[in-house]
Order: C-alpha cells, then sequence, then structure tokens
C-alpha cells in the first residue's frame, strides 16, 4: 500500500511545485508589466487631468469653430468655390484632433523610442482585437481625403444611401438624404464597395426628372414642353446643357428631362417644380398618362 | 406720328411712375434716398424730387439711340429683308429704357415720314395666355409689303417667365421679325434680354443690338449740373479728408464682404478716387485759373465708378449723398463781419449777397452694402431683373410659389431696401444694383 502511495505523493509535491512557479513567473510576468507600465506612464496629478481637460476642452472648441468657419465662409463666397472651400472641413478636423492625441499622448506618456515601440505595439495588439473596425474606418478616412471618392458638399451614393455628404468625420461621413435623415456611414465602407458621386467636388448636379405619359401622346410636343418648363424654372442652371430623351416601354413612353439646378442643394425642390410645372401644362395640354391596366400588365 | 411717341411717354410716366420716374420711391419704408429727402425741408425735397423727375434721359443715350436707329433704318430701306429689320435697344434691368426710347424717338420720328405701330401698353397684360393675341392685334402688319416701323418700348411687358408666359416672344420672333417690311425699335433690360437670348436665341433674330453706354464721370457733371446749380449744391470741404477715411474703412468693411470680387470693386474705386484726389492737389498750384467745376470730377468719376455708368444708379446715389445743413447765425455774422471789414469799394457792397442760413452739401457717394441674402432671396431678385418690375402675383408665377409665400420673402427683403413696392408693383432699388448684379453673377445666375 505504501508503495503504490509514495509515486502519488511524489508526483503531488511536483505538482505544487510546478503550480509555486507558475504563479512566481506569472507574478514576475505582472510586476514586469507594471514596471513597463510604470516606466512609460508618467506620475498622473490632479493638474495633468485638469490640463488634459482643458486641452479637450480646446480641441472640442477649436473643431466646432473650424466647421463653423468653413461653413461660413463657403456660403459667403462666390458660388463655384463653396465645395472647394468645405474641403477645407475635415483637413482642418484631422488637424486638430491629431494634434490633441499627440499632445495628450506626450502629457501622459515618456515618449522615448523603447516607448513608442511599446505603445504601438500594445496599441496595435488592442486595435487588432478591440477597434479593428474603426482603426480600418481611421485609415480609410485618411486616404479618402487625399483619393477623395467623395468631398463635403458631394452628392452620392453609397451603401443603398443617396444624400449630399454634409460632414467628413475622422470615422465616417454624414450624408444628408431626401427625407431629411442623417445617416452615418463608416469609411471603410470604400475598402470593398463601390461609391457613386454625382457631382465630384463639382457645384452642379443633373438632375433627372421622369415622366410617363402614354403612348399616343405627340412625343415632339411633350419635348417642348418639357424644354419649356425647363427653361422658366427658378432653378435651371441655363448655361448648362438641357436634355430630353425617351424611351418606349410596353405599358407607354417614359420621357427623362436632364438638367442641372443652380445650387445643387436644391436638387429635389427643383425636381418637384419641374414635376408640378410639367404636370400643370400637361393637364392644359390634355396630355395622356398610361393607363393602370397597362402599367400592371407591363 | 411724333406726338403718338410723347404722348406715350407722358402717359407712361402718368400711369406707371413707380417704374418710370426716377424718384419712384417706396412710399412706405425709408430708404436711404427717402432719408435724404425727408431731413430736406419740405419745398427743398419737392424740387429735388421735380429736378430729378424732369430730368430728362441722358443726352449720350438719346445720341446713341438716334445714330443707331438712322443707320440701321437707311440700311433697311435700301434693301428690306428679314435680316436687318430691327434694332434693340438694351438698357440696365433697373433703368427705364421706355422712357429712354420713347424720349430718343420722339424728334426722330418727327422728321422721318413712316407709318408708325406702337405697342401702347403700360403693363405686361394679366393673362398672360393673352400676350400673343394682343401682340397679333397691336402689331401685326396692317397691309401687305406696305412698310412701316413697329415700336415695342418694352420688350418685358411681352413675356413671363412661365410656361405659357413665352409664347408671345415665339410669336414675335417667328411670326413679327421675319416679316422685311417691318421695321422693328425694342427696347429691353439687359438682364431680361439675356435670359430669352439664352432660351429662345433671340439675338439670332436680331439683326442689329444697342447697348446703351456706359456714362463717363465727366457725363455724368454735365448731365446732374442743372440740379446742382439750382439747388446751389456744394461739395464737402473736407472731401479729401473724408475720401481717405472712406478708403480705411471701406477696406475695413470690404473685409468681411460677400465675395472677393466686391473687395476689389471697393477697393478700386477708392484707390482712383484717392489717385486722382492726390493728382488734382498736385496740380492745383499750378492751375490758379482752375474753375470750380474741377472740384466735382473727382465726384463724379467716383459716382460713374460705382454706378458702373448707369444714369438711374448715378442719380440716386447722387441724391443719396446730399445733406441738408442750416448756418448757424453766429456764423452767419462771421461771414457778414468779414465781409464787411473788407477794403472793397462801395460797388461791392451793393453787389453783395448776404450768404443764405442754409446750405447742401454733397458728400462723396458710396454704395449702399447688400443685406445677408439666402440662396431664395436670390431667385426672387434675379426674376425681378429679368422682368424689370412684377405684381406679386405675376412674380409668384414665375417663381412658382404661393403668393404669399412670395409676399412674405418681398416684404423681409422691402424692409432691408433692396426692394421697392409701390401697391402691387415690386421692382429692385436701383441703388443696389451693382452689387446684386455682381453676387448674382458669382452664383450662376445669367445676367
Amino acid at each position: 500500500m505504501m508503495i503504490t502511495l509514495l509515486p502519488l505523493a511524489q508526483a503531488g509535491r511536483n505538482a505544487g511545485e510546478a503550480a509555486e512557479n507558475a504563479g512566481k513567473a506569472a507574478g514576475e510576468a505582472a510586476s514586469r508589466t507594471a514596471g513597463q507600465t510604470q516606466r512609460i506612464l508618467t506620475e498622473i496629478t490632479g493638474p495633468k487631468v485638469i490640463q488634459a481637460l482643458v486641452i479637450l476642452a480646446i480641441a472640442y472648441v477649436a473643431i466646432k469653430t473650424a466647421d463653423w468657419l468653413v461653413t461660413w465662409l463657403s456660403e459667403r463666397v462666390a458660388k463655384e468655390m463653396r465645395l472647394r472651400v468645405m474641403q477645407f472641413q475635415p483637413f482642418a478636423r484631422t488637424f486638430v484632433m491629431s494634434l490633441t492625441v499627440i499632445t495628450l499622448m506626450n502629457l501622459f506618456l515618456r515618449l522615448s523610442q523603447e516607448n513608442v515601440l511599446a505603445v504601438t505595439g500594445t496599441v496595435a495588439v488592442a486595435l487588432g482585437f478591440a477597434f479593428k473596425d474603426y482603426a480600418s474606418s481611421v485609415i480609410a478616412g485618411i486616404i479618402g481625403l487625399f483619393e477623395a471618392p467623395y468631398r463635403v458638399g458631394d452628392r452620392i451614393e453609397i451603401a443603398d444611401e443617396y444624400g449630399e455628404v454634409i460632414s467628413y468625420g475622422l470615422r465616417g461621413i454624414r450624408l444628408r438624404t431626401p427625407a431629411d435623415n442623417v445617416v452615418t456611414v463608416p469609411h471603410n465602407h470604400i475598402w470593398t464597395n463601390s461609391v457613386s458621386n454625382a457631382n465630384m467636388g463639382e457645384l452642379e448636379a443633373q438632375v433627372i426628372t421622369e415622366f410617363y405619359l402614354a403612348h399616343e401622346v405627340d412625343a415632339g410636343l411633350v419635348k417642348q414642353m418639357l424644354f419649356r418648363v425647363a427653361h422658366t424654372s427658378k432653378y435651371t442652371h441655363l448655361s448648362l446643357p438641357i436634355l430630353v430623351v425617351m424611351e418606349e416601354h410596353s405599358w407607354g413612353s417614359l420621357f427623362k428631362l436632364k438638367c442641372y439646378p443652380l445650387d445643387a442643394r436644391d436638387e429635389f425642390l427643383f425636381k418637384t417644380d419641374l414635376t408640378v410645372r410639367a404636370k400643370r401644362l400637361f393637364a392644359k395640354q390634355g396630355i395622356a398618362y398610361p393607363k393602370r391596366f397597362d402599367l400592371e400588365t407591363g | 406720328m411724333a406726338n403718338v411717341v410723347r404722348q406715350l411717354r407722358d402717359w407712361l410716366l402718368e400711369k406707371r411712375p413707380f417704374r418710370i420716374k426716377r424718384m419712384g420711391k417706396d412710399a412706405d419704408y425709408s430708404s436711404e434716398v427717402g432719408d435724404v429727402l425727408e431731413s430736406l425741408p419740405a419745398d427743398l425735397a419737392e424740387q429735388l424730387t421735380t429736378l430729378v423727375d424732369e430730368l430728362p434721359s441722358h443726352p449720350g443715350d438719346k445720341a446713341a439711340v438716334k445714330e443707331a436707329l438712322s443707320e440701321a433704318i437707311a440700311r433697311w430701306q435700301e434693301n428690306p429683308s428679314g435680316t436687318n429689320n430691327s434694332l434693340v435697344v438694351i438698357g440696365s434691368p433697373v433703368a427705364a429704357v421706355a422712357r429712354i426710347l420713347t424720349e430718343s424717338l420722339s424728334p426722330w420720328v418727327e422728321d422721318h415720314d413712316l407709318p408708325l405701330q406702337l405697342l401702347d401698353w403700360v403693363n405686361r397684360p394679366l393673362d398672360t395666355q393673352k400676350i400673343q393675341s394682343r401682340l397679333q392685334d397691336d402689331l401685326a402688319p396692317e397691309e401687305d409689303n406696305g412698310t412701316s416701323i413697329a415700336i415695342i418700348p418694352d420688350l418685358s411687358w411681352c413675356f413671363l417667365r412661365t410656361a405659357e408666359g413665352l409664347d408671345g416672344i415665339d410669336y414675335l420672333r417667328d411670326g413679327l421679325l421675319s416679316n422685311p417690311y417691318q421695321f422693328w425699335v425694342i427696347g429691353s433690360g439687359q438682364v431680361g434680354f439675356r435670359y430669352l437670348n439664352c432660351v429662345l436665341k433671340l439675338e439670332a433674330h436680331c439683326s442689329q443690338l444697342l447697348l446703351l453706354p456706359r456714362l463717363s464721370g465727366e457725363q455724368l457733371k454735365d448731365w446732374l449740373t442743372p440740379i446742382i446749380e439750382a439747388l446751389d449744391v456744394r461739395l464737402d470741404e473736407d472731401s479729401i479728408q473724408e475720401r481717405l477715411q472712406t478708403l480705411g474703412e471701406e477696406q475695413l468693411e470690404a473685409s468681411s464682404l460677400s465675395t472677393v470680387s466686391v473687395l476689389v470693386e471697393e477697393l478700386w474705386a477708392s484707390i482712383k478716387s484717392v489717385f486722382r484726389g492726390v493728382k488734382d492737389d498736385a496740380l492745383k498750384p499750378l492751375r490758379p485759373d482752375a474753375s470750380p467745376g474741377v472740384e466735382w470730377k473727382d465726384y463724379f468719376e467716383r459716382l460713374a465708378d460705382l454706378s458702373d455708368g448707369v444714369s438711374t444708379v448715378a442719380l440716386q446715389l447722387f441724391v443719396k449723398s446730399i445733406y441738408y445743413e442750416e448756418i448757424d447765425s453766429e456764423l452767419q455774422r462771421e461771414l457778414l463781419d468779414a465781409v464787411e471789414s473788407t477794403e472793397d469799394s462801395v460797388e461791392d457792397y451793393i453787389d453783395f449777397e448776404p450768404p443764405p442760413p442754409h446750405r447742401i452739401i454733397a458728400k462723396l457717394p458710396k454704395l449702399p452694402r447688400l443685406p445677408q441674402l439666402e440662396q431664395t432671396d436670390l431667385y426672387v431678385l434675379y426674376s425681378l431683373l429679368v422682368h424689370g418690375s412684377l405684381t406679386l402675383t405675376a412674380l409668384a408665377e414665375t417663381l412658382g410659389e404661393e403668393r404669399q409665400l412670395v409676399n412674405d420673402a418681398v416684404q423681409i427683403m422691402r424692409g432691408k431696401g433692396i426692394i421697392e413696392q409701390q401697391q402691387n408693383t415690386v421692382k429692385v432699388n436701383p441703388a443696389h444694383y451693382p452689387r446684386l448684379k455682381r453676387k448674382l453673377a458669382s452664383n450662376n445666375f445669367i445676367i
């Protein structure tokens, strides 16, 4: 019995030693990490925290001021310069944010070469797991500043949403949709998805208004009326081309009036104005619409 | 026949004073020009208003019209064709081109015996669908192959920027202007004509265009001298000082102005004023015999710069620049004492007239600042410039908005002084036109 129990006791001792050694190693690792952290972090004092809060407040005010200033200026310069001026907004925001992060790091971290490497490694691991998408969006945003698939003021279609880019943030953009909703779309969308941009930094964005009419209408007369409607709308940019194109369908004729508004922001009002004017004219001239039956069977 | 033209002018003055008269100001809202009139004693204000309204159109404009008309009609009479049978006189949208045209034509028609067809409307037909039929009734040639002259004093009365409001111009372009035996004299505002040309290619159907010339400082001086003499307007003695101060102030103001072009325009006018002033000051000792008129030269050069040489705008800025000053009795006595203490002969005392108890002084002219305008305001203002003047209902039609909404916008702009209204008719305040024109041009409007 004794013989059989000895190896077990030996094994238990060994296991205890191993656990002790593991505990020691963990303790040493923890103390090493604590030491490392202590080396990297400076002493966090009350004044430093206050200083950091002040820096954050200043950064917030600076970003808001830059936003306001850029918007104010863009509304006052000549219209063709409006979108160009608005492009300063994302640059200004990125600059202020980067400056704030560097200042805060300088305040709380000892930024020696070793420490920077250590912090970068730690941050990289953390980001790799927790903030992967966030980092991806930030990087896409920085690249987007230079590649410019969209800019503030552009009218784009992205992630099944269409609207005007009203803000370009660090992580994503904000779109104002025709329904007046604001949709936030992260920048990393541009890595793998397409972005359809209607004006690409230009002020002009073509508006296509569709009119569904019956087969028997006089196409020449309708075309003439649509030109007249475009020529008399207050929103129309008269220096840019106005086109009427037509397609035949089984249910009737589709007319498309293609023209540009003076201000791309009036796109939906422009479309409404053209439709209202055209419908009024069609009613006066007895222009027929496709019948419901035709539409259902078509 | 000349009487018909003169009668039309008088009729226009009577029926459309707000549009045609030069001082047809908004009675309900004070404007800078209105403030000047209010600051004057009633008799002087009335005298000034009468003088301004009775001032004939600038001789330079009239001469240009007469010369162009004589040449164009001579060419047409030699070889009547559809390609040389019209003259379009284009003026500023804030100038009453109908008045300029009728005043220019009256004496010319007296010397020429040609059948005349005059579009004697005083405004646009209320129902725009009837423009075409009314044009047909009033202007279609009466007999085949008989030559005649048709006159449209203001083309803006023949269209409205609505889907059906351009039918009249279509008819004019396709049906009337192609008749080789009818010569057309048409007056039009510049913005309205540019709009019609853009959408209907009207210029291609008009054989000759006459853009009324930009008036120089010298021309404005000659034109306004009767008013200056009648009211004994004196130029501010400290004008040079004021000019230098104005330069600084305007630069500061300009720094917050809407566009770089406005800044450049302000700066350029001021720099030119200063250079002229310095040049004149430097030359003054060398020209002891310089006439008093020389002092006004700079004033009028600046007036011409600021008004873009448009007579109506220049006139508004001129009235805006004058103010009334009463001379206190002490100063008057000092002046009398000074005269009495001189050792002049008795004859001089007999001719001596005591100084008046007041005087009217002209400061350097300035353009009023354009108020803050939204995009919707620009649509309203552009529509007014295209048509010259509009009733509220017609304005609402051109904008495709409800009358009440348009009226709200108009009343707000009226309060800011950029729009003037009398009864139901609204128009742009001419004093704001030069800056408004630049603002609209920088916002993609065809102007």
